[in-house]
């Protein structure tokens, strides 16, 4: 099932067939997910990303969420598809699931607890040996308005990120801090345009017609 | 209709509104992002206003105390355009909602004239008056989505139909909108200008496609004649075909007639039809009749009895990606599934007290625990006796106790319980650190404890006297079985069973029974999910194979978007009330041990058609499975 994405079904929200004669626009689409310990902030992530929302006592996910967002970038529009999963290590067996195909993860720890950092390096490890090869991963240290509890230091998260190649940010899903910025800059960092046409996995899809049966390729944007 | 030009004061977008958020925030992106976010920050962007109407509510459905209520939001409901595009909107009608007025009706349906927010609950006739706080505001959420997002929507068919469902290209389904006056009908002639509407192939669900119109758009009908989809989403002409729905899983298509329609009701008869061999399944030509049904109620195993006829099926069985077996070739199971005759059922009443006291003998044991099984299994338990009853159903007692047994076993269970909680109640920090695995169980505890079923009265509030109870129990059944400890979803099993019993030492063995029950959900090594889904999909294959076939296509036949529904038995799908009705129903044991797998199926039959003909992907069907919970269920959506 690899790269068999389903979101090549979804209407062209923009673009030539807008009936009123909008300017032209890229659209691109990609497949995000996050991954992270349990209760680091995942689902508040998305859920303030998508709908500007944060709920103190936001329920575990059970199996996995899927959500959209999207943003705009220049003439680009880009289209997140977003996996969320559960954290608990009991269910990592699914994880490879929801990560195979994506162009783009976000590994999240809770800055108030060691031990989800410790737990979002081997996800980083296991994204760089199983993922996609050209997969963004971004690191979100999370809750960082409760820095008076901190127990993860930024400096260090930002040297294993860099080391890494991964981009980092502190984010905070209940402030709203940098959330939408992580998915901007990832959003940034994927590859949109004709030149990167062939790159593979990494590569977003052109959505085209809506008319035609679940799509199986994965093309690129235009 | 109303044809104006207007700038309205705030543009609103749902899901591009975190830019404002954006701009608040420390960046170091470039400058011209914020503006190049959303085309809704063009502020001064003018906007034609191409339809309106008034007295469009946003129906909400919210966990009462005690059952589901719903929340009917006024509001108007209208079509724009600007140079970005079209858009379909809804904003609260803030002259209602600022008085702040809240009208409890006891008739669940009706809409009241007046305005304000209406709470209607099913039960009595109380005002009620609403603060605007941080849940109000969440009902007064503006919507605007882009008219090519509309991928299809609902018309529930009705004589009357007042409510229109809409369902967007990522699979989001919305809440319903229900039309105080009027109907949906000018709503759906504006669409139609724009948007190419048609009815669903199957339509006996009141759903209809939405393309986009490639043409320019159409000028208005002359008045008096009804674009042919209107007329017919408004029952103006008769359906084309209501034809005899042919196949076994047909019969819940019709019941999904009313969308609100129940599962498990319809299902219970059919598993006692499936048990009582009148359900005339050829699932293998030449071969019994109900050889599959009956073996998967009875044995459990769905597998074992396609296997042990792998001769005659010729499945080829294969191995996909993640390591086990999808049978292959569907079409070789041969099924045809004989038409049926439409009927519907009804939930029976539940166990009440007197029928319960009338089968304990004077001793206390019970004389006919198979008929308490039947009642339960059609009606459930009245609440007031379930203490009594679960203990039993579950098998913490057996039937078969005098009253002064139960007490006697009672008393030593309080003691085992008290003598577990001990046992981690003593673990001192100094040892918790050289004791990783019972730290790390703890740990998950906290977290999950503090964020189960917050929002009822009972769990509500910091340290509530429910949160510390749950964390007990939690805490107590991982040193009764360490082997498990704790996993996430074990809190969603225990917050009924403790709301609804109140009663820590009750609730503990009550819970360790039903864990018993589904404890391979669990497991490290998720085979009984595994399992289960695959059971599942073989069982689908079955009852649809086109179905089947199209899950299969877009690589969905590992149904994992079932695996929230199969890991806690429905519990996020259903009201805290519903849930508890149909665990009982499945605690009876009848009418096998994978009922669940058929409550699941019948569900998941229901949209079918929605996916489908919305061309659905994996990802979208998730989505949709996600978003299709207790909005949309009800164990019996008509009481007597």
């Amino acid at each position: 099932m690899a790269n068999r994405q389903s979101g090549g079904s979804n209407t062209a929200a923009g673009g030539a067939q807008r009936p009123n004669g909008a300017p032209q626009n890229k659209i691109c689409q990609f497949k995000l997910v996050l991954l992270g310990e349990s209760a680091v902030g995942k689902s508040s992530l998305v859920l303030r990303f998508v709908k500007g929302q944060f709920h103190e006592y936001q329920e575990s996910t059970i199996g996995a969420a899927f959500l959209t967002q999207t943003v705009m970038l220049d003439d680009t529009t880009v289209k997140f598809e977003i996996w969320d999963t559960a954290g608990q290590e009991r269910y990592h067996s699914l994880a490879p699931m929801y990560y195979r195909g994506a162009q783009a993860a976000i590994v999240v720890y809770d800055i108030t607890n060691q031990e989800t950092f410790a737990r979002a390096k081997t996800w980083v490890k296991e994204l760089q040996r199983q993922a996609s090869p050209n997969i963004v991963i971004a690191l979100a240290g999370n809750k960082s308005d409760l820095s008076a509890k901190r127990m993860v230091d930024h400096d260090e998260a930002y040297a294993y990120a860099d080391e890494n190649g991964l981009l980092f940010m502190e984010t905070s899903a209940k402030t709203a801090m940098n959330v939408t910025d992580i998915f901007l800059a990832i959003a940034k960092k994927l590859p949109k345009g004709e030149q990167a046409a062939g790159a593979g996995q990494a590569q977003g899809r052109r959505i085209t017609d809506a008319d035609s049966a679940p799509r199986s390729t994965p093309n690129c944007c235009k | 209709m109303v044809l104006s030009k207007v700038v309205p004061r705030s543009l609103w977008n749902f899901r591009n509104h975190q830019a404002r958020i954006h701009s608040s925030a420390s960046s170091k992106n470039d400058t011209d992002m914020e503006g190049s976010l959303s085309p809704d920050l063009h502020h001064d962007c003018e906007t034609d206003m191409k339809f309106e109407q008034r007295g469009v509510c946003q129906k909400f459905s919210v966990n009462g105390k005690r059952r589901k209520e719903t929340i009917l939001i006024p509001g108007n409901l209208s079509i724009t355009e600007n140079k970005y595009g079209e858009y379909i909107e809804w904003k609260p009608d803030e002259s209602k909602v600022k008085n702040g007025n809240a009208e409890a009706s006891s008739s669940g349906s009706k809409l009241g004239a007046s305005g304000g927010i209406q709470f209607h609950a099913s039960k009595g006739n109380e005002r009620v008056e609403i603060k605007p706080d941080a849940s109000s505001k969440e009902f007064l959420r503006p919507i605007k989505i882009e008219l090519p997002e509309i991928r299809s929507f609902i018309v529930p068919p009705k004589a009357n139909p007042r409510e229109i469902i809409f369902i967007l290209s990522d699979g989001t389904t919305l809440n319903p909108f229900i039309f105080e006056r009027g109907s949906p009908e000018n709503l759906v002639i504006a669409l139609e200008r724009s948007l190419r509407i048609t009815k669903s192939r199957s339509n006996s669900n009141g759903l209809y496609m939405v393309g986009v119109r490639k043409e320019s758009a159409p000028t208005m009908p002359p008045s008096g004649v009804l674009p042919h989809g209107v007329a017919e989403i408004l029952g103006v002409l008769p359906p084309e075909h209501q034809h005899n729905v042919g196949q076994l899983w047909g019969f819940m298509k019709e019941m999904k007639n009313d969308p609100y329609a129940t599962a498990c009701t319809t299902l219970a008869k059919f598993g006692h039809m499936a048990l009582n061999g009148e359900l005339p399944i050829n699932v293998f030509p030449g071969g019994s009749s109900t050889q599959v049904t009956d073996s998967v109620l009875r044995n459990g195993r769905l597998e074992e009895s396609l296997n042990s006829d792998a001769n005659e099926l010729e499945a080829d069985y294969t191995t996909n990606e993640e390591g086990y077996e999808v049978i292959f070739k569907p079409e070789k199971i041969g099924v045809e599934l004989p038409p049926l005759t439409y009927f519907r059922t009804f939930r029976g009443q539940p166990l009440s007290q007197e029928q319960w006291l009338n089968y304990l003998d004077h001793e206390g044991r019970i004389s006919n625990m198979n008929e308490i099984r039947q009642i339960v299994f059609y009606g459930g338990v009245e609440p007031t006796i379930r203490r009594h009853v679960w203990p039993i159903l579950l098998g913490v007692h057996d039937s078969k106790s005098t009253y002064e047994e139960r007490q006697c076993q009672l008393s030593e269970k309080t003691c085992y319980y008290n003598r577990m909680k001990m046992q981690w109640a003593t673990i001192s920090e100094d040892q918790e650190e050289r004791f990783s695995p019972f730290r790390d169980f703890k740990s998950l505890i906290e977290k999950d404890v503090s964020r189960t079923d917050r929002t009822l009265d009972y769990f509500k509030g910091e340290n509530s006297r429910g949160t510390d109870i749950l964390r007990n129990i939690l805490m107590t059944y991982m040193m009764y079985n360490f082997n498990l400890g704790y996993v996430q979803g074990m809190s969603d099993i225990l917050a009924p069973i403790l709301m609804e019993t109140q009663d820590e030492i009750l609730a503990f063995w009550v819970f360790v029974k039903f864990m018993d029950l589904i404890e391979t959900n669990f497991e490290m090594s998720q085979e009984g999910m595994q399992r289960q889904l695959k059971d599942s999909y073989t069982l689908l294959q079955l009852v649809d194979p086109k179905f089947s076939a199209y899950l299969e296509a877009c690589d969905a036949s590992n149904m994992y978007f079932a695996f929230r529904w199969l890991l806690i038995w429905f519990k996020r799908e259903f009201s805290f009330q519903d849930t508890l009705i149909l665990w009982e129903a499945l605690w009876t044991g009848l009418p096998g041990p994978n009922f669940h797998l058929f409550v699941g199926l019948s569900i998941l039959e229901q949209h079918s058609t929605t996916i489908m003909e919305n061309k659905f992907g994996l990802s979208e069907i998730l989505r949709h499975v996600n978003d299709c919970n207790e909005n949309r269920l009800r164990v019996n959506p008509h009481p007597s």
